[in-house]
């Protein structure tokens, strides 16, 4: 009773707000008679959502795919070389402060690069996914197992432990908050990845990825199409941020540290 | 390494330390210890605060190694052991306990990294958890349980390798004192019945003078000895505590150990006597 309670008073007034934002705008279209090629009106979004749903569908798929799969490989490969980095100092010391420089990088200026190497296709769109991921993985998984308790490594060696055994039954648990949160925002940066790819690289195929909806509606001045487009790349990035956070609350239950 | 102790006489391990010297950089800690610590006895190494009693107990677990000097660990025959055959186990201050694993998987920890299967761990486990009287909170994690039973919680973990020496640095020391008179007692019976050697550190005198049979005093840093205390008491229950030989023996230990800290205050009559 109480905890549905808390649910609507958590989901009713931001939903209310979204109500209030779209019957402002449909108001202020009308009222301001502003061109449908510049701002259409929701009521006209809704309508090119609807009369293009069968395609929008596959196109959503193409792109949820990619994000998917771009994170999938963030999240792997990132924890692997963040583990693999802070089991040695030197690596740690040589290569950790250059991932976070690489952070820096803008992907837009990668990803035509990645298209000279992987080619047009999704290849390309899931590298371009995992690159703009793969880093805040690799840092809170280094910073997640540096911040291992002093006295239960110190229990650990003691005990004989081997390398692998602190890393799977040590490091790797005390990490899970840190490791959690680096996935969390790993999940957003994967759905703007694979939309940059699109830009670049989604060309080929049966099925128009988002990516490649958003810029051929820009050409032909189909704004509409656009935001439709838009907000279902919005889409499956709340999805897969709603999945990753709901595997992390069952993660964090059993290995968050604090009482 | 891993071998079970067969038999609870004979358990016990040796230890005679001899001259032991620990620098770190320019401070000395320890200055040229001789400690002989009889198999299946229990010592108390009493000392001021940042004197080196640590410091000592941990050269002889192996963690840290001593700047010079001789350690020797020898089995109840007389055998030297090497620090690998000789079985020892820790229990600090800190329940030092694994916050995402239950009580019955913290303690099988031990047997874990050793290699031991699953279900012979799983047994041992259980067996030392109950002796620790705890059987109940077996599948509770540490958040779940209050700081005398983490403190039992660790207890059977160091006891689950059926260690041959203890090493105990002031494990009760954060604890309520009805709590840690309870488990003083417990470890005292686990100790005599089980047979293993014990090296306490404390600051409790009487903690001390009723687990030991042997108190050991130490100077203030650098840490010499000065004063070895037998303690012989008419019993082993809690009465004891208030009884002629109990009291007699704390005052003996607390005016060695007052009078080690006089003398190595910088100011007095003629300054220090080092």
């Amino acid at each position: 009773m109480s905890r549905a309670r808390t649910i609507v008073s958590l989901v009713l007034p931001p939903l209310a707000t979204v109500l209030i934002v779209i019957l402002a705008w449909e108001g202020a279209v009308s009222f301001f008679s502003v061109p449908g090629y510049l701002l259409p009106p929701p009521s006209r979004v809704a309508a090119a959502l609807w009369s293009d749903r069968v395609d929008l569908l596959w196109s959503t798929a193409r792109t949820a795919g990619a994000t998917a799969a771009g994170f999938a490989i963030a999240a792997t490969l990132g924890v692997t070389i963040g583990s693999t980095l802070s089991f040695s100092l030197l690596l740690e010391r040589g290569i950790y402060p250059l991932t976070l420089l690489f952070q820096m990088v803008p992907l837009v200026a990668i990803a035509p690069l990645l298209v000279i190497w992987l080619g047009n296709g999704p290849n390309t769109v899931i590298a371009a996914s995992a690159v703009v991921a793969i880093f805040p993985v690799i840092a809170n998984t280094v910073g997640g197992l540096r911040s291992t308790d002093p006295l239960l490594e110190e229990l650990f060696a003691i005990s004989g432990a081997t390398r692998w055994q602190r890393w799977t039954r040590l490091g790797l648990p005390s990490a899970v908050p840190s490791i959690v949160t680096g996935l969390r925002i790993a999940a957003g940066l994967a759905t703007i990845g694979a939309i940059v790819g699109e830009f670049v690289a989604g060309f080929g195929g049966d099925v128009a990825p988002l990516g490649i909806v958003i810029t051929a509606s820009l050409r032909e001045f189909r704004t509409e199409k656009v935001f439709a487009a838009v907000a279902l790349a919005s889409l499956v990035g709340f999805a897969l941020f709603g999945v990753v956070s709901a595997l992390s609350t069952l993660l964090l239950r059993r290995y968050d540290a604090s009482p | 390494m891993f071998r079970v102790a067969t038999e609870a006489s004979g358990v016990g391990v040796g230890v005679s330390v001899r001259d032991a010297r620990k620098q770190f950089g320019a401070v000395e800690v320890l200055a040229g210890i001789h400690l002989d610590v009889e198999p299946g006895s229990f010592v108390a190494l009493i000392g001021p605060s940042g004197c080196g009693k640590t410091t000592l107990l941990r050269a002889i677990g192996g963690v840290d190694a001593l700047t010079s000097g001789e350690l020797v660990l020898r089995a109840p025959s007389g055998k030297p052991l090497q620090s690998s055959e000789a079985e020892i186990a820790f229990c600090f201050q800190e329940p030092r306990l694994l916050p995402w694993r239950t009580v019955q998987h913290n303690v099988e920890l031990p047997l874990e990294l050793a290699g031991v299967s699953a279900a012979e761990r799983g047994d041992r486990a259980s067996d030392a958890i109950s002796r620790m009287r705890l059987s109940e909170a077996a599948d509770r994690t540490p958040a779940q349980l209050s700081g005398g039973m983490r403190m039992r919680a660790a207890m059977a973990r160091a006891l689950v390798t059926k260690p041959r020496l203890l090493l105990l640095d002031e494990p009760f020391g954060a604890l309520d004192e009805v709590t840690r008179y309870e488990l003083d007692e417990e470890l005292l019976t686990l100790q005599k019945s089980e047979g293993f050697t014990a090296i306490l550190v404390t600051h409790s005198l009487p903690e001390a003078v009723f687990l030991a049979d042997r108190v050991v005093v130490f100077s203030p840093r650098p840490a010499r000895l000065i004063l070895s205390e037998t303690i012989e008491l008419p019993s082993h229950d809690d009465s004891v505590r208030t009884s002629d030989a109990f009291n007699r023996h704390v005052r003996r230990v607390s005016d060695a150990l007052h009078q080690a800290i006089r003398e190595a205050m910088p100011t007095g009559n003629g300054g220090a006597t080092t």
